[in-house]
């Protein structure tokens, strides 16, 4: 069983990491390549830690190569012939995907959902009170997207979605991480109201191009 | 974000009537032994802590669903009017329950228990 | 839910949002996942601490 990590170039460095239960990772491919681990059977242990152990070698392939792109975890093949089929199948994909994403890390901003309860709950009728519910959430809705563009402005691309609160993949060129940085910095600083968590830089998961 | 999360969001569509969601949300708070137990140690706190947090979580969910129809339109006047009674009913209820069981709004976060043991 | 050593809660995201990546983002290839983690999506859960206050998370931190 073959699994997939992530796709690079021939000349990508691969890093001294383990993979799922500790299997070594190792490159295959020419021209466009998978990196990916070995195994006799299928994993036994906690899927939770193998997810980890897949995203700590993405990770690690990441931070020493500039383009890297992310296969979802789970992905396996039954021999090399599969795997080879799927690199031919895909690379002209898979290359265009790769200079896309090349030389940029992924930002990830979430913005939960939740309007503070405030006075609206002394509200006189339901009305009363849906409306300035609403209000509250239109200024949040306000500043979300004010952070959205400022942030798409300086991206090379970007994605959202809003699923129980604001979720958005900023895929930022490296010299300009500090500058997107500093603009979450200033909207957190200036809407305490908000709760905002930005993690990164990531390697490139959400910009991979195709979708189950 | 991930399947699961629509699957909530589908659930409550689903379940049409929030009222009567909420409802139910409402007297999961009879469910808890009336005294009072400060001690942090206590199962029940405990226990309360997390429904409770999970009731909050879906209230704030169901409360958002309906804010964003009534903002496109797609709800008339008396069931906006309902459905505010309902979520400031069930707000109050929330305030109620976390002064019982000595509970501020920090010590509704469901502490990353499943991955916490990961580290 | 028992957590044995609770972790610093920047620690605590950072675990959610990259099993959060692996999981639901990346590229699919075959689009048959071998393993699939358990039905309570525990990165929707844990993400609760979003609902949070702003003062929670720096109290917390």
């Amino acid at each position: 069983m073959i699994r997939v990590y992530a796709f690079v170039h021939e000349a990508a460095r691969v890093p001294e990491i383990a993979g799922v239960d500790g299997a070594p990772i190792e490159q295959h491919g020419r021209g466009v390549s998978a990196v990916v681990s070995r195994h006799e059977r299928a994993a036994a242990g906690d899927p939770r830690h193998e997810a980890v152990a897949h995203g700590l070698v993405v990770e690690a392939l990441a931070s020493v190569n500039d383009a890297v792109l992310p296969v979802r975890f789970g992905e396996t093949f039954a021999d090399n012939q599969a795997l080879d089929a799927i690199l031919r199948d895909r690379d002209d994909e898979i290359r265009a995907t790769l200079a896309r994403v090349c030389g940029c890390v992924e930002l990830g901003v979430r913005v939960a959902g939740a309007v503070p309860q405030r006075a609206a709950a002394a509200a006189e009728s339901g009305t009363g009170y849906m409306e300035a519910r609403l209000a509250l959430l239109a200024e949040r809705d306000t500043v979300v997207h004010g952070l959205h563009d400022e942030l798409r402005a300086l991206a090379r691309d970007a994605v959202q979605s809003e699923r129980g609160g604001f979720e958005g993949a900023y895929l930022v060129e490296r010299p300009r991480i500090e500058a997107a940085y500093e603009v979450v910095q200033r909207f957190t600083a200036a809407h305490r109201e908000l709760t905002i968590v930005c993690t990164g830089p990531w390697a490139p998961y959400s910009f991979g191009g195709t979708r189950a | 974000m991930s399947a699961n999360a629509d699957s909530v969001e589908r659930l409550l569509a689903a379940n049409g009537d929030v009222e009567s969601v909420a409802r139910r949300l409402e007297q999961i708070g009879d469910a808890f032994p009336r005294r009072i137990d400060a001690d942090p140690e206590k199962v029940e706190r405990g226990l309360a802590q997390l429904v409770l947090t999970l009731v909050e979580l879906l209230r704030q969910l169901m409360e958002r669903q309906a804010l964003r129809r009534m903002e496109q339109g797609t709800l008339d006047d008396e069931q906006i009017e309902r459905l505010g009674l309902t979520f400031m009913r069930l707000a109050e209820r929330m305030e109620e329950l976390k002064v019982e069981f000595g509970l501020r709004d920090s010590d509704l976060n469901l502490n990353l228990g499943p991955l916490g043991d990961l580290l | 839910m028992t957590v044995s050593h609770p972790t610093p809660l920047h620690e605590q995201i950072t675990l959610l949002e990259l099993v959060d990546r692996v999981l639901n983002k990346g590229v699919v290839l075959t689009g048959d996942i071998t393993l699939s983690v358990a039905d309570v999506d525990l990165v929707y859960v844990g993400l609760r601490v979003l609902l949070a206050s702003v003062a929670t998370l720096e109290e917390a931190a």
